[in-house]
Parts: structure tokens; C-alpha cells; sequence
């Protein structure tokens, strides 16, 4: 292997037209990959890294981008040194896909919905090998079993939805590494998985840069995924390269301030080993909140859950009957006490949102019972439920969607006064202005639209709005997960500080083990819509019984470089379906109390 | 949520995601040279159309057959003179022009507002509220949709009659359902984001998230088709009118002057060719402003009408 | 097959409503033996028209026979040349059945439809593609432009326009009626303006759409040229709002083209229609209207299914969930 870099990029600039003229996303960039080694970039969203990536291959244009400076030396095959700033369109297309391969962010959206995965594999092969179908379709074989999936030759002939995510993910890097690429760019490839996924992708991954010899240009916002697959660190801030190293130097003796944040922000996983009680997130000079007291709930129950069972029908035949039901949630039962937070923690399609929802009564659960402060929630007539709400609310995780994107924040506040006629007149505004000054929010905010603020502000607006009618519970819907980390800590910490103050109960849903490992006094861990754990946070982080709650723990991707991830590269498993027939009855659930509060499922999922 | 998202858009939200005043769409139509054009057209369209008793050079009906069928650019026996030339009658092509404005521009107008209403009501509604009144709302509208349209209004005013109330009362009943199936498609998109979600777990009531929290973001994509129903609508008079179904003499409607020029086009092509000028600008400048409405409000597309560099 | 069958069902009622419609709503106009002979009619003839046609019945007796005529293929003769006005014979020798006469101009119809839409779609699509390809570039404001143009056009106008040109002026073309090739030029780029214009408007949106979305990113990182990138991948995924549009639009020019078929006097069932409405001529109203109608729904039926076929989700049964 030669040490001559395989890569070069030298102060890279590119710029995007905007309405105030161009936008620098990437201001004077340098970095190389060598041969076979792992690079990682890694920043927050604005922070240029996979601008950068994406210029390598020349495809910022098509969203509007220009290098404007910069060169790009890539050691190509056949050319030798060229820089790919100024190849022409002809050679780019030699080289993408041939001598470097790229996967995506989202795999489900990364594939062409219209063609057989086997057509998508071909292509690639056809262009750059000229391959007839039949010799393509062999060599994707290949490059399936190398990607370790299962019943190869059936995903040939299937389409992408007929795929889960995972193995999605699998055909993309399959089809990156068809025509043997030297170079790998892999833009926040796990970013949409499942925790449980994305600890096999990233696995496969290494493995595989390993089998073939490729370099990988790895783009991430988790510091943590860092940990585990670089070699070396480079990391972006607002388009610049704030730091660059061994991966091992960036984690352990970070030099500049905003790495340190970065690392400071993550939660990680085991920290609260030993604690009882929540504790407020480390910030980076945010002294205001070094008061981490910890929050004490009472024993008083505020809201409790029994046998909640959600399943939507699925219509079909000439009289549009009931023919089959997704099973959402099944047998949901739990109590949360005053000042308590509950998180409910799993992976995408466990039920943990549309419990929450049930809970309000934003969808009508099929049967069970909630109890909220002595009342029967799911008894209440219509009226009588949008009065109740006003002692339940919910924060939604998309901060860009949950705001009505037409009116200003001050009606938007002001929405829930209005409805319960909690104020009049220019009260309504004294009462908005007094929840911005609680949120941390500067009161001229409440002319603006959602458009002018960041992701972390709307979430505080969001949390302001919640608050405006003076509610004992919050359903918290991955209230956090669209942030950037650094942003997470801190609305995490004005959700336990409100806690302490008001005396809210949380029902936290969240898919990050190591936030909820932090907020939380009790957790239940659910899988395929039922609670397969439940106990307090010391219980099922430091005793997990139920065997997907170990998988879940050991997936987290860690900040210690030195665990070798190879050996989580397992064939996808396969998921049993939540789809039953109409009449179908799914067996009672039987919990084992392994002990005082701690809960395992031990007759189904096992 | 969008399916269109990716790492690099994230990058460069900063770009993209710009607050959008008023004086940057004027500024975006004032660089757009064919819009511009389109916008000035239909304002002078209106202004016209309002003041057609002081604007117009000659009333619409007087009869002078001294003056009968002169070409464009032309003087009267009187001196007068014609700059789109005269009728058979020895009428003023361009008066009759402005008054026949009057009729095909609010035949169009009203037609799309009435039909936009009662479309956008029940749509709305529909989508939100889904269930069997949704059931039966999509029935009738999937129905009406796949009858002929004008043939369908053609049976009607043969039936009826017709005239400038009834084209109104036909052109209602017959296009709602295009207002009611783009408003069902939106309310059903806006029923699943998670503002509506937010707004009914904050105490909002049905009618209270349709009209203040649903409707003002649909507003963008109803106004565009509403503009391409002014114009459509505005064809389709023509249509019957030239047929003898719609606006009845002697009200000068544009498509009714075509009838009335046709016996003559081989002698006085300028009969034909105004009135059709007339409709054919009207509804071009139309479209080209619902094009570029619709294309400034795309969240998706529309950074590329105001970036700059 | 569930499917297929209630949307055939479907179909089936809104003809028959359709159908009853035209049928109630033709009577509630007057008498139609008088409407059809006019008032100058001596009482003798209408009587007999009357008679003869069974409208002395009570009106529900007279639409349960229609409507059982319809079944058996029966739409009634039509009044002007069906009946005889003389007292001794009721149905006149050279009584033709309505379904035969509008049958008679579908061929018409179909080739003058057809002639459009072969020029429409081919055009439509690529300069639909053509502007997509360059967003805001020269090419597609003229595209833009061109499209907007053709669906702002008054059609039967455009082609007083062409006769006025190529017919009169020039004379290379023949003003109007049914013969050979050059009399379907001028109609047929009358009627194709519209949909030249719809279909390209909707091809540029659907593929400027498509071209925004992460699996054309994944295309061109494989090196995909840019025209498959733009002809194969986008066009393909685009294909259902364009082939709505077709269907649309077919229907359009079924019905759209009374007032071209007017204009160039082409005997197609458009003309029929004109002429029977102004005659007053209901048996023969009743039936082009029920045709046309059936052609239509015909078409948004095949439209419909096309879509099975054009999405794999759909195709393979999963949807639903």
C-alpha cells in the first residue's frame, strides 16, 4: 500500500446562491485520505460536511452549488493525478460509481421505487463493465451475499419497498462497491436506522473496507459512530475545519472549544451508572443550570395505563369490511406518579408514539382504560376531552412541523388561552410574554414567524405553548431527536428544570438509550407494540432481563474507540409482522416481576 | 413530512430556508420580464373592464352603416377613428372589445369564486372530517369528474336556457368538484402534520383547526387554481357562446363576437381575429401568473426565484 | 380482480345516472313532440309524433321502456327521421335506429381524437422533459411559454384562424369536411394545441419533482448519463401524473371536439350533437350524449388500471398498510 494520499482536497470553498447573495457551505477546506483508511467528518446540520463530500463527485450543481475554489487531486485509475474541480462531465462519469462509490442518508428514498433492485445493481455494471444483464446480474449476487443478505437471488427480482430499511442499506452499499471503488463516501448511513440496524451497517462497513482495501469518507453528526469507525477526525463548524486528527487524540484531548462541546453534549450511555434520579445534561458554558438537583417524584398516581390496545383496520374486498388489523400497540399498562418521568424507549414501528397519541386521545385507542388524576380519559365526550387536555399537552419531535408555519408565535402561544378562554385582551399577550421569559426566549420573538428561528428556538416555543395552560402531564414525542446535539442538552435541561419548578409528569418517548438513561426514573422498554420491560431506570440499565432490551443497550454505538464492531455484522434479521387477519387474538401477556417495580414479558417475543 | 430531504440540503438550510417578505416577490416579478407583462396585461384588463363607459372611444351598440366593416387603423365617414376597425353594424371593434370584457372576465371571475367556495368548503371539510360524509362528498365528486364536462353544460343550457346567470349557475355546479378534490387532498395532508396534531392537543376545535389553522397554508395552491379556473372558465364561455348556448346578444361577449364575425371572415378577418386575441391573452396572462405563483410558493423549488449569485 | 370489478361497477351507475339525468332533465323542457315540430305544426302531426313516439304515457312508464330499450341495445329511433308525420304509418321507411346513426361517427371521432394525441403526446412529453432538464434556463421559459399558450388558445377560434390561413390564403388545405389525409391537418393541430400544452405543463412538473428526490442523487453517484438519469429514472417515476393527463385529455378531445368538428364541419359525433340539440331531436340527444358518456368513463377506466401497471406497489398488492 502506497502512503502517496489517495485524495487531496485543498482549500475547498463552494458556494450556494441565496437570496442575500451566494452562501459559503464549505470555506476553505483542506484534508486527505490515504489508501484504505477511514476518515471521518463530523458536524452539526450547517456545518458543510456532506457539501464537502458531494463536491468530491461534482454533484453540488445539481442543487444549485459551485466550487469556487479549491482543488480536488484524486489518484484516479487510468488518469493518474487528476483534479476532479475541473474534470469534465465524461471523465466524472467514469469515476462516480466506478473508482468511487457513495451511500446515502435514507435508504428507503435512495433507490428508484420503479425498477427491480437487480435492474439498480446492473445498471452500474453495465455502464462501467459494459456487462451484459446476465453477467451483472451474477456479479450482483456476489455482492449481496458480500453484503450479507438473505434469499439473495428472490431480492434480485424484488422492488425497494418490499425491502426493509436495513437491507435497503445493504443494496446501496452493494451496488457502491459493484465496480470495486477505491474510495467510499458514506453520508450519514445510519442516521435513519434503527439503533439495532445501524450497529450491523456500521459493522458491515468496517468489515468490509477491511475484505476490500477501500477508503472510507465517513460523514456523521454522532461523535459516537465516530468512535467506532474512524481512523482519523475532521470536524466541521459553519464550513470550517475547526480540528482534524487521530480519532483518538479528537476524543480524548480535543483542542478546540466547539469539539469539546460536541463531546461534551453526547450523553453517554452508563454515566448514570449508580444514580437514582435524573440529572441535567453537561452544557458548555451554560452555568445557569450547574442547580442539577435532582428531581424526587411523589407517590401519587397522575396517570394510569391499562390493557391500551391500538390496531387499525385494513379495509378491503366489495363492502370495504375489516379484513385485516395492524396490531399497533397491544396490552399497554403502566403508572406515572406526580414529578415523574416515564420514558417509553424503542425503535421505529414499537408503538411508542402511538401510545402517547392514544393516551390524549389524539387517535381512539380500541380498548383499555386511562386514568388521568381520578378521571376516566377515554369516558369523556367530546367537549369534556378538549377541556381535560388542558391539563395534558404534548411537545412533538419535529420542531419544524408542529408550528403553523402562517401565524406569528405569539398566536401560536396564545392558541391554547384562546381556546380554553383561560385570559382576555391584552392579558393574553402578558401571559405569552411571561412564557417566553420562562423558556428563555427574548420576548420580541413573539412577532416573528417559525421560518426565523432554529430548530432548538421553535422547540422552546413548542415547550412555551405546552406550558401556557398550566398542565400536570407533557406526552414528550422524541421531543428532542431532530436536534443537534449541542441544541439537545439544552432544551433537555429546560425540561427537567421546568419538572422541578412546576411539577410536571413527563411521558418521554424517545428512541436514544443514553438520553433517556438520563431524564428519566423509569422506563419501559417496548418492541412490536407491547412492553417487553418495564422498571426504574437503575433496573433495566443496570439489570436488563428481557433479551431485545440487552440487544438494544449493545447497540448504542459508544465513545470508546476500541470495541471492535466487526462481529455485530449478523444477517438482517427478519421481523415477524404486526399484520394479523380480522379475529385474531394474540395471546395474554404475562409479566414475571423479577423485582419490586421490575417487570419482564415472558410468554410472547421471546 | 417531506421525502426529499437529504444531508446536503441540511448543509445548506441556511441558503435555502429564507424568510420571504412581499418586496421580494414584487422584486421577483419585476425580474421576471413574462410575468411582469402577464400582471400588467390583467391590470389593465380590470381597469378597463371597470371603466369601460369613460374608457371606451364609442358605445358598444350605436349603429352607424356609413361606417360598416372598415379595417383596423381606418377614419369614419365622420373622421372617427377605429383602431381595431368597425362591425357590420359599423360598430367600434375595440369598444365592443372593453364591454365584451365586461361579460367573459366576470362570467369567469364569479364562476371560479362560487365554484372555489362551495369546492374549498366541502373539500376541506371532507378531508379533515374523513368518515362516510368524506365517502359520500369523494363519490359525488369522482362522479361528477368523469362525466364530460362540456358537453354535460352544453345538455344543461339547452335545457335551462341560457344567458349570463344560468352560465354562472352551470359553471358552479359543473367545477367545483376540482376545488373540492385539490382542498380534500390537502386537508388530508395537513389532518396527518404534526401542527394540526398540535393544534387538537392544545383544545382547538374541528371548525376552528379547518378555517384558522388549516386553511391560510393551503391558500397558495387553491389560488393558483383558481387563476387557471378564471381562464378555463373564461374558454368555455367562448365555447358556448359561440355555439348559441351561453351569453345571449345583444350583450357583447368576446366568444359571441367570434359567432357573430365568422359569416364575414373571409372579407373582415380583424372580427375574428380581436375577440379571439382578446380571449387568448386574458387567459395566457393567466396562466402564466398562476405558473409563477405557483412556482414561488413550492417549498421545494422556489429558492431558485429568489437567490441571487 | 375484486378491484377491477367495483370500479366496473362504479362506471356502470354513473352512466346509468347519467343517463336517467338526460332522460328526466330532456322532459322537464316542454313537450317534445312540439319542441321537436315546432309551434307551426298542425295538431295533427304532433299528435301523431306523440303517438307514435308513446309520449301520451305516463312518464315513468315511458323511462322504464327506455331504460329497458337501452338494455337490449334499443335507444329509440329519432323523431326527425324516424317517424312519419302521415296518420296511417307509425314508424316512417326509412326508420334508422339512434345507436346506428351515432355509431356511424365514431370512426370520425376516434381519427380525428387519435391524430391529435399522436401528435400531443410525442410533443407534449419532450418538451415537457426538454424544460425540466434546464430549470429556468431559455429553453424552458419558451417551453413555459408555448405550453401556456396552448392551453390559453380558444380552439375553435385557432382554427377559424387556420382555414382563414392555410385554407383561404394559401390554399393548400381544404377548408373542411371528411376526406383524406389533408382534410385531418388542420383539425387535428386544432385539437392538439391543448393537450401539447397540458401534457408538456404536467410532464415538466412531475419531472422536476422526481429530479429533486435522493434516488436521483444515488443515479448519478453510479454515473448514470444524464439524459438516463433524466429519460429513464425521473420520466419513469413521473409517469402516473402524465398518464392521467393523457387520459384527460383523450376525454377532452371526445367531447372537446364539438366545436372543432363544428368549425371544420367534421362528421364526428360532435357535430351530431350540435345538431341534434338544435333540433331538438331528443331520442338522438339522449343517445350521443349516453355514448360520448360511455367513451369517457371508458377511458378513465383504462387510465385507472394503468396505474397497476405502472406502480410496482400497486401491481404486487401492497397497499393498505
Amino acid at each position: 500500500m502506497s502512503s502517496e494520499p489517495l485524495i487531496q482536497i485543498d482549500r475547498l470553498n463552494v458556494e450556494f446562491p441565496s437570496k442575500l447573495g451566494p452562501v459559503a457551505a464549505v470555506k476553505n477546506v483542506s484534508f486527505d485520505i490515504a489508501p484504505g483508511e477511514i476518515l471521518c467528518i463530523v458536524g452539526e446540520s450547517g456545518s458543510g460536511k456532506s457539501v464537502s463530500s458531494s463536491a468530491i463527485m461534482q454533484l453540488t450543481k445539481f442543487s444549485g452549488g459551485r466550487v469556487a475554489s479549491g482543488t480536488i487531486r484524486f489518484r484516479s485509475r487510468n488518469d493518474g493525478v487528476i483534479d476532479l474541480k475541473n474534470a469534465d462531465e465524461k471523465t466524472m462519469r467514469s469515476i462516480r460509481g466506478n473508482e468511487i462509490g457513495m451511500i446515502f442518508q435514507e435508504p428507503m428514498s435512495a433507490l428508484n421505487p420503479n425498477f427491480t433492485i437487480g435492474w439498480q445493481m446492473a445498471e452500474t455494471l453495465q455502464i462501467h463493465r459494459g456487462q451484459t444483464r446476465a453477467q451483472a446480474d451474477a456479479r450482483s449476487l456476489e455482492l449481496l451475499k458480500l453484503v450479507r443478505i438473505t434469499e439473495p437471488e428472490k431480492r434480485l427480482t424484488q422492488y425497494p419497498f418490499e425491502l426493509s430499511g436495513g437491507m435497503l442499506q445493504r443494496v446501496v452499499i452493494a451496488m457502491a462497491l459493484a465496480c470495486e471503488p477505491d474510495l467510499l463516501i458514506a453520508d450519514e448511513p445510519t442516521t435513519a436506522l434503527d439503533v439495532t440496524v445501524q450497529a450491523e451497517i456500521l459493522g458491515l462497513i468496517d468489515t468490509l473496507r477491511r475484505e476490500t482495501g477501500a477508503a472510507v469518507l465517513f460523514i456523521t453528526h454522532d461523535m459516537a459512530v465516530v468512535a467506532q469507525m474512524a481512523d482519523r477526525v475532521v470536524v466541521m463548524y459553519q464550513g470550517e475545519k475547526v480540528e482534524e486528527g487521530p480519532v483518538r487524540q479528537i476524543l480524548e484531548a480535543p483542542q478546540h472549544a466547539y469539539t469539546k462541546v460536541l463531546l461534551d453534549a453526547v450523553p453517554r450511555l452508563g454515566e448514570m451508572r449508580g444514580k437514582a434520579a435524573p440529572e441535567a445534561m453537561r452544557v458548555m458554558g451554560d452555568d445557569t443550570d450547574a442547580k442539577a438537583e435532582s428531581i424526587h417524584p411523589s407517590t401519587k398516581p397522575i396517570l394510569t395505563v391499562e390493557n391500551l390496545v391500538k390496531r387499525f383496520p385494513i379495509f378491503g374486498g366489495f363492502a370495504r369490511k375489516v379484513v385485516a388489523n395492524v396490531h399497533a400497540i397491544e396490552d399497554i399498562s403502566f403508572t406515572i406518579h406526580e414529578k415523574e418521568t416515564l420514558s417509553l424507549v424503542g425503535e421505529s414501528g414499537s408503538g411508542k408514539s402511538v401510545t402517547g397519541r392514544n393516551i390524549l386521545r389524539l387517535e381512539q385507542p380500541t380498548s383499555g382504560k386511562v386514568i388521568f388524576d381520578g378521571t376516566d380519559v377515554l369516558a369523556q365526550s367530546p367537549k369534556d376531552m378538549r377541556d381535560l387536555r388542558r391539563h395534558m399537552q404534548m411537545i412533538f419531535q419535529d420542531p419544524y412541523g408542529s408550528l403553523n408555519p402562517q401565524k406569528r408565535l405569539l398566536d401560536q402561544v396564545a392558541e391554547p388561552i384562546h381556546n380554553f378562554k383561560l385570559e382576555k385582551g391584552s392579558a393574553i399577550e402578558d401571559r405569552v410574554a411571561g412564557l417566553f421569559d420562562r423558556v428563555r426566549l427574548p420576548r420580541d420573538f413573539m412577532r416573528r414567524y417559525p421560518s426565523e428561528l432554529s430548530g432548538g428556538q421553535r422547540q422552546r416555543v413548542a415547550i412555551a405553548r405546552a406550558l401556557a395552560v398550566n398542565p400536570k402531564f407533557i406526552v414528550a414525542d422524541e421531543a428532542v431527536s431532530a436536534l443537534d446535539v449541542s441544541v439537545q442538552a439544552q432544551v433537555l435541561n429546560l425540561m427537567m428544570e421546568l419538572q422541578a419548578d412546576l411539577g410536571i409528569s413527563y411521558l418521554f418517548i424517545s428512541h436514544d438509550m443514553a438520553v433517556v438513561e438520563r431524564v428519566s426514573h423509569r422506563v419501559a422498554v417496548m418492541f412490536m407494540g407491547r412492553i417487553v420491560e418495564i422498571g426504574t431506570r437503575q433496573q433495566i440499565f443496570e439489570n436488563p432481563q428481557h433479551n431485545y432490551t440487552k440487544t438494544l443497550l449493545a447497540a448504542v454505538p459508544t465513545l470508546n474507540p476500541d470495541i471492535d464492531i466487526r462481529d455485530r455484522t449478523t444477517l438482517a434479521t427478519k421481523i415477524p409482522s404486526p399484520i394479523h387477519l380480522a379475529g385474531y387474538a394474540p395471546p395474554k401477556l404475562v409479566y414475571q416481576e423479577v423485582s419490586e417495580g421490575h417487570s419482564v414479558l415472558i410468554n410472547d417475543l421471546q | 413530512m417531506s421525502d426529499a430531504t437529504t444531508p446536503e440540503l441540511d448543509d445548506i438550510k441556511d441558503a435555502r430556508d429564507v424568510n420571504i417578505t412581499k418586496l421580494d416577490y414584487a422584486r421577483a416579478i419585476l425580474k421576471d420580464k413574462v410575468t411582469l407583462v402577464a400582471v400588467l396585461f390583467l391590470a389593465a384588463l380590470v381597469i378597463f373592464t371597470a371603466g369601460a363607459n369613460f374608457l371606451a372611444p364609442h358605445p358598444p351598440t350605436g349603429l352607424n352603416f356609413l361606417d360598416s366593416l372598415l379595417p383596423p387603423l381606418s377614419r369614419g365617414a365622420n373622421g372617427e377613428f377605429y383602431l381595431l376597425g368597425t362591425d357590420e353594424l359599423g360598430r367600434d371593434m375595440f369598444s365592443r372589445l372593453i364591454y365584451g370584457a365586461r361579460v367573459s372576465v366576470s362570467v369567469g371571475v364569479i364562476g371560479a369564486l362560487v365554484s372555489g367556495i362551495v369546492g374549498v368548503f366541502t373539500g376541506l371539510t371532507a378531508g379533515y372530517k374523513g368518515g362516510l360524509y368524506e365517502d359520500i362528498v369523494m363519490r359525488l365528486v369522482d362522479g361528477m369528474l368523469s362525466l364530460p364536462s362540456l358537453l354535460v353544460a352544453l345538455f344543461v343550457l339547452f335545457v335551462l336556457g341560457g344567458g349570463f346567470v344560468n352560465l354562472i349557475l352551470v359553471f358552479s355546479i359543473l367545477h367545483w368538484m376540482v376545488f373540492a378534490r385539490l382542498s380534500r387532498g390537502l386537508a388530508l395532508e395537513a389532518r396527518s402534520s404534526t401542527y394540526v396534531k398540535a393544534a387538537k392537543a392544545l383544545g382547538a376545535t374541528d371548525m376552528r383547526i379547518i378555517f384558522y389553522h388549516i386553511l391560510p397554508n393551503v391558500i397558495p395552491p387553491i389560488l393558483v387554481l383558481l387563476t387557471l379556473e378564471i381562464a378555463t372558465l373564461i374558454l368555455s364561455e367562448a365555447s358556448l357562446s359561440f355555439l348559441g348556448f351561453g351569453v345571449q346578444p345583444p350583450d357583447p361577449s368576446w366568444g359571441l363576437m367570434i359567432a357573430d364575425g365568422r359569416e364575414h371572415i373571409r372579407s373582415a378577418w380583424w372580427l375574428v381575429a380581436f375577440p379571439g386575441i382578446a380571449i387568448f391573452l386574458t387567459a395566457l396572462s393567466l396562466n402564466l401568473v398562476a405558473n409563477w405563483l405557483r412556482a414561488v410558493t413550492d417549498p421545494v423549488q422556489r429558492w431558485r426565484w429568489f437567490a441571487k449569485g | 380482480m375484486a378491484y377491477v370489478i367495483k370500479r366496473i361497477c362504479n362506471s356502470l351507475l354513473i352512466l346509468f345516472i347519467t343517463i336517467s339525468f338526460v332522460f328526466i332533465a330532456g322532459r322537464l323542457i316542454g313537450d317534445p313532440a312540439l319542441n321537436m315540430l315546432g309551434s307551426g305544426a298542425s295538431d295533427l302531426a304532433i299528435n301523431n309524433l306523440r303517438e307514435a313516439a308513446g309520449l301520451n304515457d305516463p312518464l315513468f312508464v315511458q323511462y322504464v321502456r327506455y331504460i329497458g330499450g337501452i338494455l337490449t341495445g334499443d335507444f329509440g329511433v329519432s323523431y326527425r327521421y324516424g317517424y312519419s308525420v302521415l296518420p296511417s304509418e307509425n314508424l316512417s321507411e326509412i326508420a334508422q335506429p339512434v345507436l346506428d346513426i351515432v355509431l356511424e361517427r365514431i370512426p370520425a371521432t376516434f381519427a380525428l381524437a387519435g391524430a391529435a394525441l399522436s401528435v400531443a403526446v410525442p410533443l407534449g412529453i419532450f418538451m415537457g422533459v426538454t424544460a425540466a432538464a434546464n430549470p429556468r434556463s431559455a429553453a424552458d421559459r419558451i417551453v413555459t411559454v408555448l405550453s401556456l399558450a396552448g392551453v390559453s388558445v380558444v380552439q375553435f377560434w385557432l382554427g377559424l384562424m387556420l382555414i382563414v390561413l392555410f385554407a383561404v390564403q394559401l390554399g393548400w388545405l381544404p377548408t373542411g369536411g371528411y376526406g383524406g389525409f389533408s382534410y385531418v391537418i388542420l383539425p387535428a393541430l386544432t385539437l392538439a394545441a391543448r393537450p401539447i400544452g397540458r401534457i408538456a405543463q404536467v410532464t415538466r412538473s412531475a419531472v422536476i419533482q422526481e429530479l429533486s428526490k435522493p434516488y436521483i442523487v444515488t443515479a448519478r453517484a453510479k454515473g448514470v448519463p444524464e439524459f438516463k438519469v433524466v429519460y429513464v429514472h425521473a420520466l419513469k417515476n413521473a409517469s402516473i401524473p402524465i398518464v392521467t393527463m393523457i387520459g384527460d385529455e383523450l376525454s377532452a378531445l371526445l367531447t372537446g371536439a364539438i366545436l372543432v368538428e363544428k368549425v371544420f364541419a367534421w362528421p364526428g359525433v360532435g357535430l351530431l350533437i350540435i345538431d341534434s340539440l338544435s333540433r331538438s331531436d331528443l331520442p338522438l340527444i339522449q343517445a350521443s350524449i349516453a355514448v360520448v358518456a360511455a367513451l369517457v368513463v371508458t377511458v378513465n377506466l383504462l387510465v385507472d388500471f394503468s396505474y397497476r401497471l405502472l406502480n410496482p406497489s400497486i401491481r404486487l398488492g401492497h397497499t393498505g398498510a
